[in-house]
């Protein structure tokens, strides 16, 4: 119990002997006790799962077994034994470092279990222990672990993303070190997903930022990931704001350099879009309907098309006061005047257009936006946003500070004045470099901290 | 079966949530339970939240749970086609369609709460119906709100709109006042959040 992380070493190095003598593995998880032997149990399962099954068969009943001891696992023992330590260690030291292990292997074996359900397509049975694999790992709620990708991902798979959506929903405002365990891959993936879930449900605006955030992240070389988002990042701005809106000045050059030559096709459509003719934007995606496809994007591209039909029905409300149903059709290049009106029903029923339809004389009536800006509820509304944007200088103010007060910060501020504390430091041609340039551009920002300034800036961005 | 009639008003969204609960996090679901919750979920996600914003929401949520559910639970049971044939037609908004698609016949279970989803679509298309028209074919009303000729011209004279032979002439609803008695603020929390503001646009 002295030291964990030496434990943890050892029973790394002993891998090879729970994988030579894999048929065993039961009894050795019987002898062990779930409150004292964690480290212990933790091992033999993330060894169970590298193993082939002892049956043979790849199917579900046969890791039946395998998932209750790992629920058994997460459910019964972290939190506990956490807990436990510290009564004997009573070092905050030991305490923390015993804390950081159990979260490296557990998010490890989290990635593994999310593995295995993926390749037996049973992605739902494993929703409900993630949510609380999570909850376990996270120190703060808005903290993002790498766990909240797998998640992502079992609810995409499964369908049901109402479990994902009680993470997704709060703003990341810290990531969960895992001791430099933390891949970029996690991040990426996790506002990936994300995206992809808001974008099923129909929250384009939120789904939006989350692609936006993905393509944003600072990166020297281009992620597959980052190309993915990409292509639907031009897809929902397409859908909700009728162009393609520009990437923040902040976004890294690999994005501009790789990877709009990459999606080229999807800056096509966009193009096309751009035109407001339903005809050529048809015409591009019977063109690339194949890649549309083998990207899954399809059903996108085709809401895409829909949402160029009301924009121009939306333009009309621009010119005219009054038009008649057939000329509403052949203006906006629909079939009929039935279709429409179908068309403008619906608009009127989400708020897109305010106008009433006269079956009578087959006319419309455009009319303007009856909100005036001075109900109670409009104050009540700026009054929120207020909050939220003092609440955000606050949070930036915190971050400021903290970002100061680093070692290297200081170090590089105030340059050659303090030779004392520059020992560790870099070689002082370095700092005589730095020295030159802004204030700003001398924070020497952990790559850790990223997330904090693109959450910051796509805020005020907003 | 396990929940018979639970009457509509009664259930509130917490359970819907316990449902959901189960729904995915039941390791080994068993058959007959599943398909209860499954019926009661559809059903009652169709009905929840049936106006404004969040009725795409919970629209959205009705279209994906349906793909989730197993295939042979599908076939093997009728009535989860018939609900989810209404959810398909609120999905594409065809709402003579829709009243078509509700007017089935339900078992006990569900027959409450499919007279309530119908009454919502009804007055979900009244409400539209006064905003979108200014007058429209007596049958168009009739087919939009499911009511046969008769019906339609009592309910359009009930809420005062003239009928003009096969013409209906709607009015405008007014928008009730929404809750403002939890919005209204004393002058003192005004005075408050004003100072705030404006120590806050200062510094």
């Amino acid at each position: 119990m002295r030291n964990f992380r030496e434990l943890s070493e050892i029973i790394t190095k002993s891998t090879d002997v729970l994988i030579k003598n894999g048929q065993h593995l039961d009894n050795v998880l019987e002898t062990l006790n779930l409150q004292e032997h964690s480290l212990g149990i933790l091992a033999v399962l993330c060894v169970k799962f590298s193993l082939p099954n002892p049956n043979g068969a790849n199917n579900v009943d046969a890791y039946k077994p395998l998932f209750n001891q790992v629920q058994e696992f997460i459910i019964g023992c972290n939190g506990e034994q956490v807990r436990f330590a510290s009564d004997i260690c009573k070092n905050i030291q030991k305490f923390l470092s015993f804390v950081c292990i159990i979260y490296i292997i557990d998010a490890e074996l989290c990635h593994l279990f999310t593995q295995t359900l993926v390749e037996l397509q049973i992605p739902l049975r494993g929703i409900e222990l993630l949510c609380r694999a999570i909850r376990k790992i996270q120190l703060f709620d808005s903290q993002l672990t790498s766990i909240h990708a797998d998640l992502c991902q079992l609810c995409l798979l499964s369908k049901c993303f109402k479990p994902a959506l009680e993470f997704l929903d709060i703003d990341i405002t810290g990531i969960s070190q895992e001791e430099g365990q933390f891949d970029s891959k996690y991040f990426l993936l996790y506002y990936y997903y994300g995206g992809m879930i808001y974008t099923a449900l129909k929250n384009y605006d939120r789904a939006l930022y989350f692609f936006e955030v993905c393509v944003t992240t600072p990166a020297l070389a281009v992620s597959y990931i980052m190309l993915e988002a990409y292509k639907k990042y031009i897809l929902v701005s397409l859908i909700l704001h009728g162009k393609v809106l520009n990437l923040p000045r902040y976004t890294s050059q690999v994005v501009n350099r790789y990877m709009k030559p990459l999606g080229q096709q999807y800056q096509e459509l966009a193009t096309a879009y751009q035109m407001n003719s339903c005809e050529e934007v048809q015409n591009i995606i019977t063109k690339y309907q194949q890649l549309f496809t083998r990207d899954h994007n399809m059903g996108l591209v085709k809401q895409v098309l829909s949402y160029l039909y009301k924009k121009n029905i939306q333009r009309l409300t621009k010119t005219f006061l009054t038009l008649s149903l057939s000329d509403v059709a052949s203006r906006v290049q629909l079939s009929g005047p039935a279709d429409a009106e179908k068309y403008i029903l619906n608009m009127i029923e989400d708020g897109e257009i305010f106008a009433t339809i006269n079956q009578k004389d087959g006319m419309v009536v455009f009319h303007d936006d009856p909100e005036k800006y001075n109900s109670p509820q409009m104050l009540a509304k700026l009054e929120k946003e207020m909050a939220a944007c003092m609440e955000l200088d606050k949070r930036v103010l915190e971050m400021e500070e903290e970002v100061v007060l680093t070692p290297q910060y200081v170090r590089k501020a105030c340059g050659q004045n303090d030779q004392d504390d520059q020992t560790p430091g870099p070689a002082p041609t370095n700092v005589t470099n730095v020295q030159g340039q802004s204030k700003h551009s001398t924070y020497s920002i952990k790559s850790h901290m990223y997330p904090f300034w693109i959450f910051l800036k796509l805020k005020a961005d907003r | 079966m396990l929940l018979v009639n639970p009457g509509l008003p009664t259930w509130g969204s917490s359970a819907v949530q316990l449902f959901y609960d189960l729904m995915f996090c039941q390791i080994y679901p068993r058959k007959g339970f599943e398909l209860v919750t499954n019926t009661l979920l559809l059903t009652r996600l169709l009905t929840i939240n049936n106006t404004s914003t969040t009725q795409i929401h919970s629209l959205c949520n009705a279209k994906y749970l349906w793909k989730r559910i197993p295939a042979d639970l599908k076939s093997g049971n009728a009535e989860l086609g018939q609900i989810w044939m209404v959810g398909q037609r609120m999905w594409q908004r065809d709402w003579p369609a829709v009243h078509v698609a509700l007017n089935a016949e339900w078992s006990e279970d569900v027959s409450d709460i499919m007279a309530a989803l119908k009454d919502n679509v009804r007055e979900r298309a009244i409400i539209l119906i006064s905003k979108a028209y200014s007058s429209l074919g007596l049958t168009v009303f009739a087919s939009m709100t499911g009511l046969t000729l008769e019906e339609a011209r009592r309910v359009a004279v009930e809420r005062g709109w003239t009928v003009d032979g096969t013409m209906v002439q709607p009015c405008k609803i007014q928008k009730e006042e929404s809750n403002l008695a939890n919005e209204v603020c004393l002058t003192e929390d005004q005075l408050f959040k004003l100072t705030q503001f404006v120590s806050f646009l200062e510094n």
